[in-house]
């Protein structure tokens, strides 16, 4: 294959596949800081296996095992070994609210003037479930029961995560605004 | 704009799908030529050792006292005293033989002209021996008895002795072999520590400048004495003696 047919296949495959990878990357990560570097090296090696005349069949599955691979590599096969608690250190913090209710704009209690550079910043403090469940919810349109059985949690964890970082969210913002203002 | 799509924009500007195949691209067209380079290096560094290795290995059976050097378990055990013992001048003038010590003679295996001595003398093989370059063999072999006059029978002989020296005599090794019985010195000599060569034990003495080694070998007592040869000559000497 020349060198143009191969991006042409390179492309084709990144745009099939770029959305399951990423969603695949973002829950497997440590830090949403690293998903674009992990993202990158899955698919150079993609790139790689296509120059070499690599065939891949099962696309999608074939390109998910590559991403593992990566995220091991990236962090140290330690990483698949280390045991992570996804009611960690949030169990402790967030009181479970089975009071919530699934129709409550969640949306709303966030704060109308939205700074997405901030939002950003202060998502990156929070934990890495929190980042993952932040993702799926806004970036992948998961619905809270789909978000709970992608990361294996209850409903009402993923509903307190939202709802409690939305609460604080909003604080952090208003403090921001106050900050600016004066 | 609602707050979802502004979340939902939020994630998609930082996890951004076109900036990444930017910048995935950008790497692709960079990475190979830095492959190259480096495969390049490898395999130089490859071959440089495996020539390295190659040439090691052709040294290593080229010089086989380098390696053997390594199978050397030494202790070289001092003694204090001569183990000559000074013969008594007058009973030296009464014999042929020299005495070396009470009731042992030292003797000239020609000039015993017994035959089955004669025969028996290379019972040891001694070809192939590391002999310093200086020394050469001497010719003349000798014999132990118990006798001091010439009718001597086999049951009187202790040991043979072959001799090498160099042109001015004050460098010499002795090599004297027993079948049945024990080296000459035996009883003069405390028993030290053994040293191992070519996985043979042995025992090294050394009074000033000589050396006796004592070693069994092939159901033999050999006993090596050395005059002014250095410890490294007598390694290499004992090294062609224990070989297989």
């Amino acid at each position: 294959m020349t060198g143009q047919n191969n991006l042409e296949r390179f492309n084709e495959i990144y745009e099939n596949t770029y959305q399951s990878v990423l969603k695949y990357v973002v829950c497997k990560c440590a830090n949403l800081a690293d998903v674009n570097d992990i993202v990158q090296e899955v698919y150079i090696e993609v790139y790689k296996k296509i120059i070499t005349h690599h065939k891949i069949k099962h696309t999608n599955a074939y390109i998910i095992g590559i991403a593992r691979h990566k995220v091991y590599q990236y962090y140290g096969y330690l990483y698949r070994f280390k045991t992570i608690s996804l009611f960690g250190k949030e169990k402790d913090e967030i009181e479970l609210i089975d009071k919530l209710e699934d129709e409550t704009d969640i949306e709303r209690l966030v704060y109308d003037k939205c700074d997405l550079e901030s939002v950003w910043s202060y998502l990156n403090t929070k934990s890495t479930n929190i980042q993952r469940i932040f993702f799926l919810y806004y970036n992948s349109e998961l619905t809270i029961k789909e978000i709970a059985e992608t990361l294996h949690v209850g409903e009402s964890y993923v509903k307190n995560c939202l709802y409690r970082t939305l609460k604080e969210l909003k604080r952090f913002m208003e403090k921001e605004s106050d900050i600016n203002d004066k | 704009m609602t707050n979802k799509e502004m979340m939902k924009k939020l994630f998609h500007d930082k996890l951004n799908q076109e900036k990444n195949r930017q910048r995935i691209l950008a790497r692709i067209t960079s990475e190979p030529q830095k492959q190259v380079v480096y495969g390049k290096w490898l395999k130089i560094a490859a071959a440089c050792m495996l020539v390295l290795t190659a040439a090691y290995v052709l040294y290593d059976q080229r010089n086989p006292t380098a390696s053997k050097e390594k199978e050397v378990i030494l202790h070289i055990n001092e003694i204090s005293k001569p183990i000559y013992i000074e013969n008594d001048a007058e009973d030296c003038k009464k014999t042929e033989s020299e005495l070396i010590f009470g009731g042992c003679y030292r003797e000239p295996l020609d000039a015993a002209s017994d035959a089955q001595a004669n025969a028996a003398i290379d019972c040891l093989d001694l070809s192939g021996l590391d002999i310093p370059d200086d020394l050469i063999d001497s010719e003349r072999n000798y014999i132990y008895h118990l006798q001091s006059d010439r009718n001597k029978n086999n049951e009187d002989l202790l040991q043979y002795e072959k001799s090498y020296t160099d042109d001015d005599s004050e460098r010499s090794i002795k090599i004297q072999y027993t079948k049945g019985n024990q080296p000459i010195y035996a009883e003069y000599i405390e028993e030290g520590k053994a040293s191992i060569i070519n996985k043979q034990k042995l025992y090294i003495y050394r009074y000033d400048n000589s050396y006796i080694a004592q070693l069994r070998l092939n159901q033999m007592n050999v006993t090596v004495e050395t005059a002014n040869i250095t410890e490294s000559e007598l390694i290499a000497l004992l090294h062609s003696i224990t070989k297989e």
